[in-house]
């Protein structure tokens, strides 16, 4: 027969004693953190290289060390999610996977996601705040990038212009994500030039009608059907008067808003051709996912655009 | 059951740790619209923090985009100079902010086959006035004088 008090007591035992059985169920699936063998370890100064162990070796080598409460499910789960996409992102135990210039590139893009406090995740902290990077560390880290043999690049060669040499003239290239090159955008409007002393190049971002009429408007998201297109050059020893001129042109690169055909990519379409002949850019159509990557990290309020005019 | 699978407890953690984020002003007055013109090339000035870029007419385009000989009437320069600010989100980049001012050369035809240079100097939309430090002769000279950046074809 029940009763009121019998069944207000099962409930209570449902309540305190379910989630016990679901955590105890959870460890049995509960994935396990395996370090990898290292391959070939990212060499830094040493003050460098203790911030980075301390704050970044967790999710970003074959040096993961978890703490006890990190192998407890639920929490192992976003560990071990975090620790897959950290390594696919870059690896400090296999560092020559990548080529030396995508090696600083890496390098300048970990500083500013710590300068943006998107790194180390928040979710991380909060349960490893030994990890937190003081101004002091981020002072230091940002010292080293600007040693980096990039920082102070000049273009010394002798310009190749068209006609002079190895261009090639149509078919036109197209990106192995299907994205044509086109030449219309001389005829757009500038939206913004940079000096990227990051990597030694100065650029000119073009942008379609339908960018410069966002702008105007001030409204964010772009809308589908906006286009932006960057060019990029060398940038040429500065002169007697402080001017730095272009050097040879390095590539062109494309986005292209489209929400429902690039929603894997925050709907943008990236392309890049590089050198004169305008060579698509990547080995595999998956070649955008390391565009967005960057983008989605450190620009996500402004439609994952960094060469927007923003006060 | 509250959390069904491990990605609902990841989306379920990551929620929680998201920031809002700030969205930025845009700044359409740092704009600057030419027409019939096209970009010659960029001048980054160290010296100055500014950052620049020419453009020209077709007439213009091809004196630049060949040997830099002999002016020729109907030439049409005008080069805009913004100051140089650090990059939002990018440390490691400057862009340009506002415009400090507007350049333009018409070369005109001059005496004995000759051509000469009409120089005129436009304030940008953001005060104060801020003017180049040299000299208009060699502000005519800096802008009729650049070899064309390589495009893509």
């Amino acid at each position: 027969m029940k009763t009121p008090g019998n069944t207000l007591y099962k409930r209570s035992l449902i309540i305190l004693i379910g989630p016990v059985i679901l955590l105890a169920a959870l460890q049995f699936f509960s994935p396990a953190v395996e370090n990898p063998p290292v391959k070939k370890e990212i060499i830094l100064p040493a003050d460098v290289k203790a911030i980075m162990k301390r704050a970044c070796y967790d999710c970003h080598s074959n040096q993961a060390e978890p703490a006890w409460f990190d192998r407890i499910a639920p929490a192992s789960y976003l560990v071990a999610h975090d620790i897959k996409e950290g390594r696919s992102r870059f690896n400090f135990s296999d560092w020559d996977a990548n080529p030396p210039a995508v090696q600083q590139l890496l390098l300048w893009e970990m500083v500013n996601a710590i300068t943006e406090n998107k790194m180390p995740l928040p979710s991380y902290l909060a349960m490893h705040p030994e990890a937190q990077i003081s101004a002091a560390e981020l002072t230091t880290l940002r010292n080293y990038v600007n040693t980096l043999p990039g920082r102070h690049k000049t273009d010394t060669a002798s310009i190749v212009k068209p006609g002079t040499a190895r261009q090639v003239k149509p078919p036109v290239p197209v990106s192995l994500n299907g994205i044509a090159y086109f030449a219309d955008f001389k005829t757009w409007q500038i939206i913004s030039t940079t000096d990227k002393y990051d990597g030694g190049s100065m650029r000119v971002v073009y942008g379609n009608e339908l960018m410069i009429k966002a702008i105007k408007s001030r409204k964010f998201p772009f809308p589908d059907g906006t286009k932006i297109v960057k060019v990029v050059w060398g940038k040429q020893k500065e002169d007697k008067d402080g001017i730095v001129y272009p050097g040879n042109f390095q590539n062109v690169q494309i986005m292209i808003k489209d929400s429902k055909k690039y929603a894997s990519t925050e709907g943008w379409g990236f392309a890049k051709f590089d050198g004169l002949d305008h060579k698509p850019f990547g080995k595999t159509a998956l070649f955008a996912k390391t565009c967005i990557n960057c983008h989605r990290l450190l620009v996500p309020e402004s439609d994952f655009v960094f060469n927007i005019p923003t006060k | 059951m509250l959390v069904k699978t491990p990605s609902a407890a990841i989306l379920i953690l990551a929620l929680f740790s998201c920031n809002r984020p700030d969205v930025p002003v845009l700044a359409p007055e740092y704009l600057h619209n030419v027409k019939n013109l096209k970009v010659i090339t960029s001048m980054i000035n160290t010296k100055d923090s500014t950052i620049s870029i020419l453009y020209g007419n077709e007439q213009a385009l091809r004196f630049s985009g060949d040997t830099l000989n002999g002016h020729q009437p109907g030439e049409e320069f005008e080069m805009v100079t913004w100051e140089q600010k650090p990059m939002p989100h990018w440390y490691g980049t400057n862009m340009n902010g506002r415009i400090l001012f507007i350049e333009t050369v018409k070369v005109n035809a001059g005496t004995a086959n000759g051509v000469n240079f009409k120089y005129a100097l436009k304030q940008g939309p953001a005060a104060p006035f801020i003017k180049p430090k040299s000299h208009q002769a060699d502000r005519i000279n800096l802008i009729t004088r650049q070899v064309a950046a390589v495009f893509p074809f």
